[in-house]
């Protein structure tokens, strides 16, 4: 069951969260993440949570990761900087196997933190999901997924958002029943009981339970969960790709307005398709390498210097020409922090004109 | 919409999306603020759908049936954005009358004035979104009202009924007047609901 309301962006993920079955929130205020904290800070203690108003980004994460280490549900939220500062203990919570939830709200450049994002801010051989959602919609779902992901699998889960889709207000379908992860925390710190198991949660140190050395083997435990994700996690979204000959590459924001686009030039009678990667990480490395014989061209739009297209050219058959079309956004889209759907269009056609 | 302090040109705008979703349509609102308390500009824009899936548009909208000007300092920007065809609410109390572009049509509401004379002149904006809302036959001032309670945080629900007087004299004013498809007619710029 669900129900629909008219909610701004940050309150929609926060409200998710908590349906989701979040029971702690900690976060430093910073643009454009605050309405999750504003309205975390009011409805998480009504459902039954904790919110702590923290006194830095570090702070903030290292509280969720030691709420998420005693069994609770956690998310926090910052944008860009402040997810920076985050990056060490996000590291830990993976080598740890913490399921936490981060949000970021990227601020100008909008997709500027996409390596940040994917390759793994900071130390150590890990990777965490990034759900990269388009829509207040998909704001709503993916907080939902990445609490599901992060219990699945003990792993921390990054949900990447950005300035313009948190300024939105939109309508949205939230599910009406809460989620209750009781009794999935079995690993949890819980304070010793007799007879209760000796939980130990840590990368560092050596669990006597395991079979395997966590400091000489390079956390296989970690490894495992990343392979299992890599192996079953990647969602993407394909629209029109089975008889294109220039398929568009883009994710978030942009692709909310490139749908737009290759709608138009579709009706047009030119033969484009649009790919999205919905999970940033996993890649959907597959999806690129299997696209049709009929694609000769990938045309990889973001909002940034070009990035993702790095991973594009990657994963794209040799015989596929991979183009960027990459930067700040453009004026004609009402106030010039994305790319308008003309844009997109100019930049489709352009491609389609240039020699491969 | 697009005025100076901010909260107001958030609230009134909020309200007809919400209006919107009780309504079953789907509606995407974007709020572009900053230092508004400071005095800076607020613009809010809103697109309203009767599709049943999201809207695949930037909710930024290039050009836009109907906009509200509430401070002279960005009257220009805003009605540069409008349709051929399109409608400018313009708050009279503190915007000149001007020469309108052609194909527009201007609706000048002494918002600040009017909201004034019912002892809060913050909700001048409430005033002027339900002027035009009447105006365009969108949404009728009860519609608007039933947003209050959820848009407003608790503390300020002490200010409801004041907010819904005004939003219904708003309304009311725009009644009087009759609704656009009644009198704007012909092309060039035609002047409704008060003097120019």
């Amino acid at each position: 069951m669900t129900e629909r309301l008219f909610l701004q962006a940050g309150h929609a993920i926060a409200e998710a969260a908590i349906r989701a079955g979040c029971k702690f929130y900690s976060a430093y205020p910073i643009r454009p993440s605050s309405e999750i904290q504003e309205y975390m800070s009011v409805a998480l203690p009504k459902a039954g949570g904790a919110y702590v108003s923290a006194a830095s980004e570090i702070e903030a994460i290292c509280m969720v990761a030691g709420a998420a280490a005693g069994g609770a549900p956690a998310m926090t939220a910052s944008s860009s900087t402040g997810i920076s500062l985050m990056q060490e203990q996000i590291a830990e919570a993976a080598g740890a196997g913490l399921p936490l939830v981060v949000v970021n709200g990227c601020r100008f450049v909008l997709q500027a933190d996409y390596h940040q994002s994917v390759k793994g801010g900071g130390h150590g051989d890990y990777r965490i999901p990034v759900l990269a959602p388009s829509t207040t919609q998909e704001l709503v779902d993916l907080t939902t997924r990445a609490f599901d992901l992060s219990w699945q699998y003990r792993h921390p889960v990054l949900l990447l958002t950005d300035a313009f889709m948190l300024s939105c207000c939109e309508t949205v379908d939230l599910p009406t029943d809460m989620q209750s992860r009781v009794g999935a925390d079995r690993w949890a710190i819980t304070g010793s009981r007799k007879g209760s198991p000796r939980n130990l949660v840590s990368h560092v140190l050596e669990d006597p339970t395991s079979s395997s050395s966590v400091i000489t083997s390079g956390n296989p435990e970690c490894l495992a969960r990343m392979r299992a994700i890599e192996a079953n996690e990647v969602l993407v979204e394909s629209i029109s790709t089975s008889d294109a000959e220039i398929v568009v590459l883009c994710f978030g924001s942009v692709a909310r307005v490139a749908r737009t686009a290759v709608r138009r030039m579709r009706q047009a009678g030119l033969r484009v398709g649009l790919l999205r990667p919905i999970t940033l990480w996993p890649f959907p490395t597959d999806a690129i390498a299997t696209l049709p014989v009929s694609v000769r061209t990938l045309l990889v739009v973001e909002l940034n210097r070009g990035q993702m297209v790095e991973d594009v050219r990657a994963a794209a058959p040799d015989q596929v020409d991979v183009r960027s079309f990459a930067g700040d956004g453009d004026a004609d889209s009402g106030f010039g922090l994305v790319w308008s759907v003309d844009a997109i269009m100019r930049a489709i056609e352009q491609s389609i004109r240039l020699p491969v | 919409m697009s005025g100076i302090g901010g909260q107001g040109i958030l609230l009134a705008t909020r309200l007809v999306g919400h209006a919107a979703a009780r309504a079953g349509k789907q509606c995407l609102h974007f709020g572009r603020y900053g230092g508004e308390i400071r005095g800076t500009e607020c613009e809010c824009t809103l697109l309203i759908s009767n599709s049943a899936s999201p809207v695949d548009e930037l909710p930024v909208t290039a050009r836009a049936s109907f906009a509200i000007a509430m401070h002279p300092a960005y009257r220009e920007r805003v009605s540069g954005r409008l349709l051929a065809g399109g409608t400018l609410l313009y708050n009279s109390s503190l915007i000149e009358p001007f020469a309108p572009t052609d194909g527009i049509r201007v609706v000048p509401v002494a918002a600040d004035a009017a909201a004034e004379s019912l002892g809060a002149r913050v909700g001048a904006s409430l005033y002027a979104i339900a002027y035009l809302m009447t105006l365009a036959g969108l949404f009728d001032a009860d519609a608007l009202v039933a947003g209050l309670p959820d848009l407003l945080p608790p503390y300020r629900h002490h200010t409801i009924p004041k907010n819904a007087e005004i939003i219904h004299a708003g309304a009311l004013a725009a009644g009087e007047v009759g609704a656009i498809s009644a009198v704007a007619r012909g092309a060039g710029a035609t002047a409704v609901g008060g003097v120019r």
